[in-house]
């Protein structure tokens, strides 16, 4: 097993990480004690079985959800112990988020979806408009701006979702199965993005159940009931050759049944 | 019947505060509607039982010109089959009196020679002091409302003034004296020793003055009485009569008023209720159109659905109105019992009563409830599970939102043209149509509410202002010669009138003026006569500041004014010709104005000495009070104070300002608490209700607010963004409700006081408490919505993304 790769930076680092959920009278344990350490300009996949606790993983990552126990660090600031100001400013400028469920905002037109992240973090009304402009380009959405969500088919609105948490440039990316709703070419296409983007020094962490998919990734970390099951290092396997990092990965999972 | 149940209590369950705010609203409806009932039903009833009691009189009659004889009256009276009368008993006005050195001013004061008990009409009830055959020299009997305003007790000592001299009586007794101890009344019986009569008050200059009182059987049959009657004069009753109506219209004026108010904010509370409720339910049934969706699938038929429904809301509205009725038996016993305490005698039954009304009331609000949530929820039968999945809503109002958003795609509403908290909220204004029309017309409705009623207040208690408008004079002050020995009206000119910090002044006095009905309007009266109060004014009534609704003063001899009654029971307009009796002669003269006056009810008129004169030269005795204006800048307290040193007991001096606080503080205490107290309820509904319908659409949005969140707005600026959406509905909401509450209000109480002789209530508009109100009902949406949005700023953005 490869540990640690000490050439690269620490992008955001887990300790000792817990999440429990109350269902009524009892208390589930979604993530138990997971250490982690995410690298600057990795593109990390999560795969897992489903309830595993991956969402949930993401969700503490990103700072999207307390902790109950634990320490999240973000290029070694504690974001858990982060002021409002700070985890406000952290979310609008740091990182882009794209829902499992899509969560569009759903009186806002796709544009104004993807704009309005923009306009949070303060940016001028022309640069937001030629961003989102390109965005919607890129993911073949541009015809729809104008349509609000309920009236653009699953696939769509699941690139607007990634367009918005493009729209800031931020340092990472957490896609919770970003194409779960895309058919095989769209998938690729967006894979495509999502990899050109980690080219531009963007870090991603995405979820996926896709082995295909999976393939992109420099790390691939394995999560079973709450916790870290394993960890498999792609880099070393040429990007070319995915057949290779298919097998690898294929081999991976068997291997922890 | 099952399945039913189980809807009703997952619905009662899951939505505890919005059920419990609902059962609130609907309590305070009914504690509003049923107090106001309680305490309009129980007046009347108490003042009945009363009236019975003591066989309270239905119409008292004054002989004090000597026009006809008293004994001859008397006796056909109690010759007529159904009516009892009372003895003749003679009597002398004084209109001042003293107690533990205190001169209490403003009152009229029937120095009665006490007959023999017991009495057949007007029996006395003796509240304090021993009950005896008549009060022994040295002591006199006064009534509960001269006792209580003024806290005398038995075994105080009481000072009175005649024109002689100064006698002092011992308080032996407090009695309920039912026809003269109402609020707000200015004239009470003294009951005395018929030795002490004689020696202090028969020998004063002047003839006694009589009075018989008269009950009937059958008060409607008093007209043919009355017909049988002038009959048997010759000519209409030339002398004062008081009626009934009079008698007791005084006990009913303000619990009627807050009871008009009362009901009124009880049924715009109801409607607010059901509003709220018909927005509760249709958003329940949209929230939960997949649960519905998928309760049909499973074979509930829509009218169980329904029934689930109208089961929850029946339910609350019993819960809520039964403690709501039992809570206004306690606030109704506080208002009648503070409003009748003159009548409160340690035998009397001031209890409230249940009444089958109450259980009607009840009643009737459950059935409307049941009714508007079989009505809303209706909208149930039309679920389709597939829509409901996809858009949240049906096909229909999905689209028509999207054609509202489409269309409302206005420039102000584009990005990047508003701060983001101000333009989220106004989108969500124009997305939340129904919502934001049930804020707009609750702000309305208690920006409305809480300016007139501030309005209402204000202008009572600054009634200095307008104290014209009530039919009173606004001169300075008034100078009354109580003791023409010590001071002549020509020594007081020379001393004081003719001082030049006096501007101006004129003399007044009153008369007694009966107007005969003729023949057109004897139809429906039986020719009859009606007693009025003339107001005589050797002056100038401008400068005495009396105003008019209808024309001018009068300033001839021929010319008169009339209270609004008056001219509506005779049909009389300004211009008019008007045949009058005073003092028993007859004159014609014109009317030049119709004022109004809260006095005698307006039923009072106004003349000069000189129209008097003309028939009667010798007039001017009782033209004893002088109303006095001061030059700019005089103080008038000082005058007044200078005046109490220089002359003592001889003059009676009174600035107008104290005169009006006397009569109008009483008005002030029994009304302030209640209207006080309803302004907090509406202020307490409106704030729940905004709470309310902010939490239930923020259920809705609490996606949005998530996602919101996750891109990094703070939560003060989520927060702001929806306070800022309440902030612009409640502002519409107060620009309607200003007019509404300046000019669409005050027409219903000139209709509650029309009776009372007021047709145009006059009412301050005081620009900065008008405003601090409307501020105020704005600031209560805002709370209302600031409060409401409290979770969004503990909730992570999961939470409110997934839940
Ligand atoms: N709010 C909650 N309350 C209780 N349990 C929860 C809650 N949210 C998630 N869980 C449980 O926590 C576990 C992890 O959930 P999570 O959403 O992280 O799974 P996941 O790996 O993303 O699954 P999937 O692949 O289906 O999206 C699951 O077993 C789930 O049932
Ligand atoms: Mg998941």
């Amino acid at each position: 097993m490869i540990t640690a790769n000490s050439k690269k930076t620490v992008m955001i680092e887990a300790v000792d990480l817990c999440k429990s959920y109350s269902t009524g009278s009892e208390q589930f344990h979604a993530a138990k004690n997971v250490n982690l350490e995410l690298y600057k300009g990795d593109f990390t996949v999560i795969m897992g079985s489903s309830g595993s606790g991956k969402s949930t993983l993401l969700y503490l990552l990103s700072g999207l959800d307390s902790l109950s126990s634990g320490k999240v660090y973000f290029k070694g600031q504690q974001i858990d112990g982060y002021s409002e100001k700070e985890i406000t400013d952290f979310r609008s400028n740091k990182i882009g988020y794209v829902y499992q469920s899509i969560n569009l905002i759903p009186d806002f037109s796709l544009f104004e979806n993807v704009a309005f992240p923009g306009y949070v973090a303060g940016r001028g009304k022309n640069e937001i408009n030629m961003r989102t402009t390109n965005l919607l380009k890129m993911m073949d959405i541009e015809l729809q701006a104008d349509r609000l969500p309920s009236q653009v088919s699953g696939g769509q609105q699941q690139r607007a979702a990634i367009a918005r948490a493009l729209i800031n440039s931020p340092e990472v990316i957490f896609a919770d199965e970003p194409t779960g709703a895309l058919s095989q070419e769209q998938g690729t296409i967006i894979l495509d993005i999502l990899t050109e983007i980690n080219h531009k020094a963007q870090s991603i962490v995405m979820v996926t159940h896709d082995i295909k998919a999976a393939c992109r990734a420099d790390r691939l970390i394995l999560v079973k009931d709450g916790q870290i099951d394993g960890i498999l290092e792609l880099s070393k396997y040429s990007p070319e050759d995915m057949k290779a990092r298919e097998n690898q990965i294929f081999l991976f999972m068997s291997g922890k049944g | 019947m099952y399945p039913v149940w189980k809807l009703c209590w997952s619905n009662l369950k899951n939505k505890k505060v919005q059920n419990a705010f609902m059962a609130i609203i609907i309590m305070l409806s009914a504690l509003l509607l049923s107090t106001a009932v309680l305490v309009i039903n129980n007046t009347n009833r108490v003042y009945e039982d009363m009236h019975t009691k003591v066989n309270g009189a239905h119409q008292i009659l004054r002989f004090e010109n000597g026009i006809h004889d008293p004994y001859k009256v008397n006796q056909w009276w109690a010759q007529q089959e159904g009516v009892t009368t009372s003895e003749v008993m003679r009597y002398r006005y004084l209109s001042s009196m003293v107690h533990e050195g205190e001169e209490i001013p403003n009152v009229d004061l029937f120095m009665m020679d006490t007959p023999n008990m017991p009495f057949t009409v007007d029996k006395l009830l003796f509240v304090q002091g021993e009950d005896r055959q008549d009060p022994e020299p040295g002591t006199a009997w006064i009534p509960t409302s001269l006792a209580y305003s003024n806290n005398i007790q038995v075994g105080d000592q009481i000072e009175f003034k005649t024109d002689k001299q100064t006698f002092q009586l011992l308080v032996a007794g407090v009695v309920v004296d039912i026809s003269y101890c109402s609020p707000f009344a200015t004239s009470g019986r003294i009951w005395m020793n018929d030795q002490d009569y004689t020696t202090h008050l028969s020998t004063l200059q002047g003839n006694d003055k009589y009075m018989t009182e008269m009950r009937f059987d059958d008060y409607s049959q008093n007209r043919a009485y009355w017909g049988n009657f002038e009959k048997f004069l010759g000519t209409p009753f030339l002398e004062s009569v008081k009626d009934f109506e009079s008698i007791s219209s005084y006990y009913m004026i303000a619990n009627q008023v807050i009871s008009f108010i009362m009901i009124f904010i009880a049924i715009v509370m109801i409607s607010i209720a059901l509003y709220t409720l018909g927005f509760t339910i249709s958003d329940a049934i949209i929230s939960s159109y997949k649960t519905i969706g998928i309760i049909k699938s499973v074979g509930l038929s829509s009218r169980k659905i329904i029934a689930g429904y109208v089961t929850q809301y029946t339910l609350i509205a019993f819960i809520s109105v039964v403690p709501g009725i039992l809570i206004s038996y306690y606030f109704s016993n506080k208002i009648v019992s503070s409003s009748m305490a003159y009548l409160n005698t340690s035998s009397s039954n001031m209890n409230i009563h249940f009444s089958g009304i109450e259980i009607w009331i009840g009643f009737a609000v459950i059935t409307v409830i049941a009714l508007s949530a079989l009505l809303f929820s209706y909208k149930a039968h039309s679920v389709k599970p597939a829509q409901a999945v996809r858009y949240g809503m049906s096909e229909k109002d999905s689209s028509k939102l999207s054609r509202r958003l489409d269309t409302g795609k206005s420039k102000l509403l584009q990005f990047g043209r508003l701060p983001i908290e101000f333009l989220i909220g106004l989108r969500g204004v124009r997305k939340n149509i129904r919502g934001s029309l049930l804020i707009i017309l609750i702000s309305a409705l208690s920006t409305s509410v809480l300016v007139f009623g501030f309005m209402f207040i204000f202008s009572i208690t600054s009634i200095h202002q307008t104290i014209a408008k009530w039919g009173y004079d606004s001169s300075d002050l008034s100078i009354r010669i109580d003791n023409p020995d010590k001071i002549t009206y020509e020594q007081l000119h020379g001393e004081v009138l003719s001082d030049n910090r006096v501007k101006n002044f004129s003399l007044y006095g009153d008369a007694n003026a009966v107007l005969p009905i003729s023949k057109e309007h004897a139809a429906d009266s039986d020719g009859d006569s009606m007693g009025i109060l003339l107001t005589v004014a050797d002056g100038n009534y401008d400068e005495i500041g009396y105003e008019n609704v209808k024309g001018h003063n009068p300033i001839k001899d021929n010319e008169i004014t009339i209270g609004v009654n008056v001219a509506r029971k005779f049909n009389i307009n300004v211009g008019d010709p008007l045949d009058i009796y005073i003092e028993g002669e007859k004159y014609t003269l014109t009317v030049t104005g119709i004022y109004q006056a809260i006095a005698n009810m307006s039923n009072t008129g106004r003349i000069t000495a000189e129209a008097v004169r003309k028939v009667n030269p010798k007039f001017g005795a009782s033209l004893n009070t002088i109303f006095i204006n001061l030059q700019d800048g005089v103080s008038v307290n000082q005058f007044v104070n200078e005046m109490h040193k220089k002359y003592g007991n001889a003059l009676w001096t009174a600035s107008q300002a104290s005169l009006v606080d006397e009569v109008f503080s009483q008005a002030v205490t029994i009304l302030i608490l209640p209207m006080s107290l309803m302004a907090l309820l509406f202020i307490a509904v409106t704030f729940i209700i905004i709470y309310s319908i902010c939490r239930i659409n923020m259920k809705k949005q609490s996606r949005t607010y998530g996602i919101y969140k996750s891109i990094g707005m703070t939560s003060q600026q989520i927060r702001l963004s929806i306070t800022a959406e309440i902030l612009v509905v409640s502002c519409i909401g107060a620009v309607i409700g200003i007019p509404f509450g300046l000019l669409g209000l005050p027409p219903l109480l000139n209709f509650v006081l029309m009776d009372y002789g007021i047709v145009e209530v006059p009412l301050i508009m005081n620009g900065v408490g008008i405003i601090g109100m409307i501020l105020l009902s704005i600031l209560i949406a805002c709370l209302g919505s600031w409060f409401a949005s409290r979770v969004v700023k503990s909730a992570s953005p999961r939470i409110l993304t997934v839940e």
